[in-house]
């Protein structure tokens, strides 16, 4: 072959290849959720994708089913959180979109709004329990009145209370802090106790925990750092008295060197383990965290209360993962029956050991709140839940060169509280028109 | 230039003197010096990765030294993390692709060394194109690509892309170390009637042995430690290589952080790739010699 | 085939004979041809799927929005124009730019001298060059990660030392501070790095014939005079290759930043590779993400080029 023919071969086979992949989309087979037998014995098996962070829930709850439901088998695979969405949208645009997604709650809008996902809104309302479904969770797999998905399991962040130090400090453990001055006060009381321990502790370098745990103390004053429908909302945090305060609160705590000086530089690596050693007061942080550090034994000397605001209220962040079936799944029934069994109250019941809390309110009887008093207090402000609804939430509060963090950074270690919000208004606001879909 | 058989010449000035003593003095004091802070960080590493967690996570004491313990390396192994399994996909990757990169780049620089035909030219400049287009500028694309071929999430795929990016390096070293072998050695071969592979295998194999031993070196290096294209085609975590498994050691994903762990983990990491460094020693410099220096 | 049977023939012999065939090769030279061309097509096999249809389709990917689901919306140039207005990609550039300037020459003179070190058989330079090479073998990832350690305010190594030394008080946060960690990078990289240069400088320095030293002694001149006057500019080659893999490396660098800063504080220690993985992966904007990884191609391109001519040997 001469060489001008070789080269117009090889430009001949890239063109190919590039109309081929750039052609990839096209319609999916729907599915009927109408039917009768939808969910209903389904057989075969259902390619789940996991979603690694939440795996020590998963796995048990798989192997659990597979050995219950001897025509159902259900396969999972385990997806990185930071790759989940890129993942997800290739197969469906490849066409091999798993049967079922377990999803962090916070991406679903993602998908959502892009109809990505099959509309179950009849099948959940028909659900008996519907009304204790969580709000917040199910309020992300909604769009447009559509419900795309239900709640799995939720990760919800609480204000935890070492009891032991507060009777030291001559505090009452039964009346734990419910707004900001009370914070403050105990912190101060609890750090005279000296001797290495703290008043106070937080991860003073993990975006993602610090909106974890400072995003509900601005929502239990009803206010917020985001506002409008999805693809057209605009940021509020200039001028927010609620931040301010916030901020101000997380200032103070650093400059009375109320907690630990390694919190400067905290990554969330390890974040709690000072409190779960006993050495710090209080601590916001997930009911996870806190579970998964201390075992049973030794939770005698914890509690832990709902995250207050400024002057009360109450709130906390509805983490967690929400479940879907994404278009284009082979087997949407066997898919269903899953999810379904998932939501029944036993299943339910066997979060709190994996540092989880269920996703439904009625969840909480009185036997539950003897197995697991820790998790009452995340299960009761279940109802009060938020979780911010963004396609944007990813680049704004989980990323070490986000605005949020960059604002926490400069209000709380650097003093500059004002200019610190103004810069954020700004870097919000411009993610927030960036990744408008 | 005859292939030298030292490696570097005696310590002679080039007027033949001896060298002076405070030559000898400097390079003695310099020398160690310097070795003891090359070699520092990693047998300190060593060291840290018998410590105890809570003793590498608060200021050091005298007893951090004196208490080591092998919990690191127990949990680590045998414990939920399974560190081994994610060592035992690096490893299958970057032999693959040593392996590969060899195979390819022999073939290709025999070819491109001692043979003839047309469009050999531009068939070479494409080939060491790809080291003009840094695999990170294309990640994206390869991506769609890859996921196209239903390469993604598979150590193969992953072996298959390395391999290229290794190959203009690897056809570069083998066309020069080919081009220097004299044609008698071809010729007689072929006088006697061996065929293109027979010639290639036993007649020309132990003169680019230093060639193929720099490449598979290389090659198997950048595949041990690659992290970002491992990070983007792999998603399932059954198939993570060890630097991305490190990554989740490091960010809790495994669970709680224990930088312990961590630590020991790296340390697993470094045995590979040392072990094959002193193997291949001997031919490595020599083939750098032979191959890179010339044109 | 009586080519094969006569006894004087050398590859050189036969080729001069080819003029003689004028019409069409002789059939060993054919078969001979293929075979070099079968040798070769593997290679070029990978390289074109691997290389070139990505960048082809990348070319493609920079002209669309590629939404995640759903047909590709084509945007013509606007991805384009807006890279210069993308702030936080020309930050990455410059920073990018200013770690390669404090790296390459450190790296290099380091190397240099390492090389100057241990070129000579003196006892223990066998030793020495392999302690040299170690942190070259062992990798920049796994380093990156030993170092996250090792920077941490009050348990780290690094801050114990500097305490130890009575030069801080032990308790310095390296990776929240752009310039420590700038520092901290730095350091990691040149020890990393001077290791290869110093083989690759080895590797010329062999070729040096000794006759041209030792004329060069002859006539006076000192030690440093014959390494900067003879020994150099003989090396300039290899110098060239060594400076143009430094450059290109440490432009595209990646590892060492995702692992120890994140990018952080801010995005002030983001390099270029970093911001267009933040903008592919986190932000989903593959589109304009592709366009920017095309002017990285076109930057890296013309970085080498430049170091390129301007290393180039001179005609004497």
């Amino acid at each position: 072959m001469t060489r001008k023919r070789k080269l117009a071969a090889a430009l001949a086979v890239a063109a190919a290849a590039t109309a081929t992949l750039a052609g990839c989309a096209s319609a999916s087979p729907p599915v009927n959720t109408a039917a009768a037998s939808f969910g209903n014995n389904a057989t075969g098996t259902v390619v789940f994708w996991a979603r690694s962070d939440t795996i020590t829930a998963a796995t048990p709850l798989v192997k659990e089913f597979n050995a219950t439901h001897p025509h159902l088998k259900v396969v999972m695979d385990s997806i990185q959180d930071t790759q989940a969405v890129t993942e997800l949208a290739t197969a469906i645009r490849g066409h091999a979109a798993p049967d079922l997604v377990d999803l962090n709650d916070i991406y679903m809008p993602i998908f959502t709004q892009l109809d990505a996902f099959v509309n179950l809104t009849n099948l959940v309302k028909q659900l008996p329990y519907a009304k204790s479904l969580s709000p917040g969770h199910l309020a992300l797999a909604t769009y447009d009145n559509r419900i795309y998905g239900v709640p799995y399991l939720a990760d919800l962040s609480v204000l935890w209370i070492n009891k032991t130090l507060f009777t030291k400090a001559g505090l009452n453990p039964d009346s734990p802090p419910k707004n900001f001055a009370q914070i403050l006060a105990d912190a101060r009381k609890i750090n005279a106790l000296g001797h290495g321990i703290s008043g106070f502790s937080f991860a003073g370098d993990c975006s993602g925990c610090l909106g974890f745990t400072a995003l509900p103390n601005i929502w239990a004053a009803g206010s917020n750092v985001i506002r409008g429908a999805l693809n057209h909302q605009t940021a509020t945090v200039a001028g927010n008295a609620t931040v301010t305060a916030l901020l101000t609160l997380y200032r103070t705590i650093w400059t009375e060197h109320l907690a630990p000086t390694s919190d400067l530089t905290d990554t969330g690596a390890t974040w709690g383990t000072d409190f779960a050693a006993g050495k710090v007061g209080i601590f916001p942080g997930g009911f996870g965290t806190v579970i998964l550090e201390v075992p049973a034994a030794k939770r005698a000397q914890f509690t832990d209360v709902a995250l207050p605001g400024p002057d009360g209220g109450y709130a906390t962040f509805d983490g967690g993962d929400d479940l879907a079936i994404p278009e284009g799944a082979q087997n949407a029934s066997g898919a269903w029956e899953f999810m379904k069994w998932i939501l029944a109250i036993k299943q339910q019941d066997e979060l709190p050991a994996y540092g989880y809390t269920p996703v439904r309110s009625d969840a909480l009887t009185p036997a539950f709140e003897k197995a697991n008093p820790l998790d009452v207090v995340a299960l009761k402000a279940l109802a009060h839940g938020v979780a911010p609804a963004t396609t944007a939430y990813n680049s704004i509060f989980n990323q070490a060169g986000g605005p949020w963090l960059t604002m926490f950074d400069t209000a709380v270690f650097n003093g500059q509280v004002k200019p610190a919000m103004a810069s954020a208004q700004q870097g919000f606001d411009q993610l927030l028109t960036d990744e408008a879909g | 230039m005859a292939a030298a058989s030292t490696m570097t010449r005696p310590a002679r000035g080039p007027s033949g003197r001896r060298e002076g003593n405070t030559a000898r003095g400097i390079y003695a004091i310099v020398g160690t010096v310097l070795g003891v802070l090359f070699i520092a960080p990693l047998v300190w590493a060593v060291l840290r990765s018998f410590q105890t967690e809570t003793a590498i996570t608060s200021a050091p004491t005298v007893s951090d030294v004196t208490h080591l313990t092998i919990t690191n390396y127990q949990q680590l192994i045998s414990g939920t993390i399974d560190i081994l399994h994610y060592v035992a996909n690096s490893l299958i990757v970057a032999v693959g692709t040593a392996i590969l990169t060899a195979i390819l780049a022999t073939a290709a620089g025999y070819g491109f060394g001692r043979f003839r035909f047309r469009g050999r030219g531009l068939i070479f400049a494409v080939t060491l194109l790809a080291l003009m287009v840094p695999y990170q500028a294309i990640l994206t694309p390869a991506f769609l690509e890859l996921n196209f071929l239903h390469l993604t999430n598979s150590l193969f795929g992953l072996v298959l892309f390395y391999s290229t990016f290794n190959l203009p390096f690897g056809v570069f070293v083998m066309r020069n170390t080919f081009s220097q072998i004299p044609a008698e050695i071809e010729e007689s071969a072929r006088v006697d009637g061996a065929g293109t592979l027979t010639t290639l295998w036993q007649v020309m194999r132990p003169l680019v042995t230093p060639g193929i031993a720099t490449t598979v070196l290389y090659a198997f290096l950048f595949a041990w430690t690659e992290f970002l294209a491992a990070l983007t085609f792999l998603t399932q975590q059954g198939k993570y290589t060890f630097p991305v498994a490190l990554l989740n050691v490091e960010t809790g994903t495994f669970g709680t952080v224990d930088y312990g762990y961590l630590v020991a983990g790296a340390v697993i990491a470094m045995v590979p790739c040392v072990v094959l460094y002193l193997t291949l020693q001997r031919y490595y410099v020599q083939g750098l010699m032979s191959g890179a220096v010339k044109g | 085939m009586a080519d094969v049977v006569t006894t004087s023939n050398t590859y050189a012999e036969r080729a001069s004979r080819a003029p003689q065939a004028r019409h069409g090769r002789s059939g060993l030279e054919r078969r001979k041809a293929r075979t070099g061309l079968l040798l070769v097509t593997p290679a070029f096999v990978f390289v074109t799927v691997f290389v070139l249809i990505p960048v082809g389709f990348a070319i493609y990917l920079s002209l669309t929005n590629y939404p995640l689901i759903g047909p590709d919306q084509w945007v013509g140039l606007k991805n384009w124009a807006s890279v210069g207005q993308d702030a936080t990609f020309v930050h990455s550039v410059l920073f990018t730019l200013e770690y390669t300037a404090i790296v390459t020459p450190a790296i290099f003179i380091v190397g240099y001298g390492l090389a100057v070190l241990v070129r000579r058989r003196r006892r223990g330079s066998t030793l020495l060059r392999t302690l040299f090479f170690l942190p070259y073998v062992v990798g920049l990832v796994t380093e990156s990660f030993l170092l996250l350690l090792e920077l941490q305010p009050g348990s780290g190594g690094v801050n114990a030392v500097l305490r130890g030394l009575h030069l801080t008080n032990g308790q310095t946060a390296w990776l929240v501070h752009t310039n420590l960690a700038l520092v901290a990078v730095c350091v990691l990289v040149i020890w990393f790095a001077s290791g290869l240069t110093m083989v690759l400088l080895m590797a010329g320095m062999q070729g040096i014939p000794g006759d041209l030293l030792e004329a060069a002694e002859m006539d006076g001149a000192s030690w440093l005079d014959r390494e900067l006057r003879v020994r150099m500019p003989l090396l300039r080659r290899t110098i060239a290759m060594t400076l143009i893999i430094s450059v290109v490396g440490s432009f595209l660098a990646f590892n060492q930043f995702y692992i120890l800063t994140q990018g952080g504080p801010g995005n002030s220690t983001d390099t270029v590779v970093m911001w267009i993985y933040q903008v592919a992966f986190v932000q989903l904007h593959l589109g304009r993400a592709t366009a920017l990884s095309l002017v990285l191609v076109v930057l890296v391109g013309f970085i080498s080029f430049v170091q390129f001519f301007a290393l180039r040997e001179r005609e004497a």
